[in-house]
């Protein structure tokens, strides 16, 4: 799937979940650089994403994020191999 | 063998390092891995040799699971081989306690099979299952059965934890620099491992006759005094602390000395000003697992049915008192019940589950609730205070049904600590009358004495002093300067000055003194009194 077209929609997930419209996803996204990403609305935003993308984690790849960066990396990750 | 045994200080611990500093120079790395699986199986074998096979079969068993489902990743095999896992250890450790339910639910008099748990199974077999998941997510593999041995058996680690992750291990053991001897970590290691020693024999031993003022007398069912509960109940809080973290320290120091490092278990976790904040510094790789293994998969799926169902989920900003309950609360709770009977088989260890369950549960409550009021400002210092007492009460009234061997006597140590304990049926057995006693004069007894002392120390230790990975992290990086700065704490003016003198020109020294005495009294009396059992050999 297409990198920008993955952005844009985490960027519709994550302020949705972080209830912040103003928020600019970047790669370099982290969630301690936002005080509404706590445990719960992570697990809330990787299940929203989950559903967007048609693609299911495990807890394992999920303890492995650091930052956005690397979700838009597993999200491409397994678009690709499903397609 | 215990580590605070003269057999393992004098005999094992240098025969080991010898045989491994020697194998490691003059052999290739696997012999000197072989050599700790076997020093391990020593260290594990020296009591009861039975157990031996169980174990090597567990880890025949999971390996060769692993290298099935590195070639064919299928969620069957995974859920088969976790099945087996967790069948071996619910046969050894709650055949009994499911016995018991059955009994008492049905009358139908099913014999309880007569089964001794194997020392050290609930961690090997977590360990394990964690190894299974992983390898089946594509997360890890292992070829060299030996390494995979020494992931599991690693003795400093393998009878109570930490609880490994193959994912910090297996690297370490398979790098060459692991067998090359480097003094510094080699120094880390004797400083961590007499650390633990000192909390271990000079403080948490100590300590555990004082926990008998109430739990002794709460055996029979009948309520110890106010004072005599909590003074109990309180001095086990400090024990099983020096105790864990003491065995955990020492776990460290010994990995460190063989070049490997363990995870830290313990931060300080009585400073903690919250519940969820105590977890995350209390057996923190036990917390670890928890969240990765069981919590997390849990509220993941209970996640998607609800999106799946279109109904709305939890978030902290808007928060609603249903979906908290469904998404908060009960994965909490189910988490923390699993927690409690992990650590043995009966309902003292569940109530002690759902105890800190809930109270994880009424702690996220809070923090939304502060949120939504928009009340979530700092507490300020007495606000601090009053926080790290309310978790420390909420802390000592779970571990009195982690101590307690039944329910008769957890409650009946809480009922003394409430304050309506059973003081005339008690009196007797006592040397003093409580009745024509002041308060003044029972506290003059009771805390101005040798345990006193110790208990003041206790809490002097826990509240003043850096921890031990503190120590270590300053240790190894500005050797010493940092650390004793943190030791000399008092405000005086005069002190601070001294202390700038001394620090930069002696502080190493300092260090290294401070160490070795602390290291001195703890052989002194690992050498006068016979070791006693670490409190967590038992799960």
């Amino acid at each position: 799937m297409d990198r920008n077209r993955i952005i844009a929609d985490l960027t519709e997930i994550l302020r949705d979940a972080l209830n912040d419209d103003a928020l600019v996803v970047t790669p370099e996204l982290r969630a301690k650089d936002h005080p509404e990403w706590d445990s719960f609305n992570h697990i809330n935003i990787i299940v929203a994403a989950e559903a967007k993308f048609d693609v299911k984690f495990n807890t394992t790849e999920v303890d492995g994020l650091r930052n956005v960066g690397d979700l838009i990396a597993l999200i491409e990750r397994k678009t690709n191999k499903a397609a | 063998m215990l580590f605070n045994s003269s057999e393992f200080l004098f005999g094992f611990l240098p025969l080991t390092l010898a045989g491994f500093l020697v194998l490691s120079k003059v052999a290739r790395p696997s012999w000197a891995a072989a050599w700790l699986v076997a020093a391990s199986f020593v260290f594990y074998g020296w009591w009861r040799a039975d157990f031996v096979p169980l174990l090597l079969a567990s880890m025949l068993f999971n390996f060769a699971m692993g290298l099935i489902l590195t070639r064919t990743p299928s969620k069957p095999i995974l859920i088969f081989g976790i099945a087996v896992n967790l069948a071996a250890l619910g046969w050894f450790k709650y055949s009994g306690f499911f016995a018991e339910i059955v009994n008492e639910l049905t009358h139908l008099g099913v014999p309880a099979p007569n089964v001794t748990l194997p020392l050290a199974i609930s961690f090997y077999t977590f360990n394990q299952i964690a190894y299974l998941v992983d390898v089946h997510s594509g997360e890890a593999r292992e070829r060299s059965f030996v390494n995979y041995m020494l992931f599991v058996l690693f003795f400093p680690h393998l009878i109570a934890g930490p609880i490994v992750h193959h994912k910090e291990m297996l690297p370490q053991f398979a790098k060459p620099e692991t067998y090359r001897f480097n003094l510094n970590t080699f120094v880390l290691g004797c400083t961590a491992f007499g650390i633990g020693l000192f909390k271990k024999v000079c403080i948490a031993d100590p300590l555990a006759s004082q926990t008998d003022i109430a739990f002794v007398a709460a055996e029979t069912g009948l309520a110890p005094s106010f004072i005599d509960s909590w003074y109990g109940a309180v001095a086990y809080t400090l024990q099983i602390y020096f105790d864990f973290s003491g065995y955990s320290d020492m776990a460290v120091g010994l990995g460190l000395m063989f070049g490997i490092v363990l995870p830290i278990n313990f931060a300080s976790p009585y400073r903690a000003t919250s519940i969820i904040e105590f977890w995350s510094r209390w057996h923190m790789t036990l917390t670890r697992f928890l969240t990765g293994y069981i919590y997390n998969p849990i509220a993941m799926a209970l996640t998607r049915r609800r999106l799946a169902a279109g109904k709305p989920t939890f978030s902290r900003s808007k928060p609603k008192f249903e979906p908290f309950m469904t998404m908060v609360a009960f994965p909490t709770i189910a988490t923390m019940a699993l927690a409690g009977v992990w650590h043995g088989a009966g309902w003292t260890f569940l109530i002690f589950g759902l105890w800190h369950g809930a109270a994880l549960a009424v702690n996220h409550g809070w923090r939304a609730a502060r949120r939504v009021t928009h009340m979530d400002r700092s507490y300020g210092p007495a606000g601090m205070v009053i926080a790290v007492i309310v978790t420390f009460v909420t802390v000592v009234i779970g571990l009195v049904f982690f101590k307690s061997t039944s329910m008769e006597q957890a409650f009946a140590v809480l009922r003394g600590m409430a304050g309506i304990g059973d003081e005339v049926e008690l009196m007797a057995s006592r040397e003093i009358d409580p009745t024509t006693m002041t308060l003044l004069d029972y506290l003059q007894w009771r805390v101005v004495s040798v345990q006193g002392v110790l208990m003041a120390t206790a809490f002097l230790i826990v509240y003043c002093l850096p921890n031990t990975a503190r120590y270590l992290e300053t240790l190894s990086g500005t050797m010493g300067e940092q650390t004793v700065r943190h030791i000399v704490r008092f405000p005086l003016h005069l002190v601070r000055r001294l202390r700038d003198a001394i620090v930069p020109r002696y502080g190493e020294f300092l260090q290294g003194a401070v160490v070795g005495i602390l290291m001195a009294f703890a052989v002194l009396r690992v050498l006068s009194a016979a070791p006693t059992e670490f409190l967590y050999f038992t799960f």
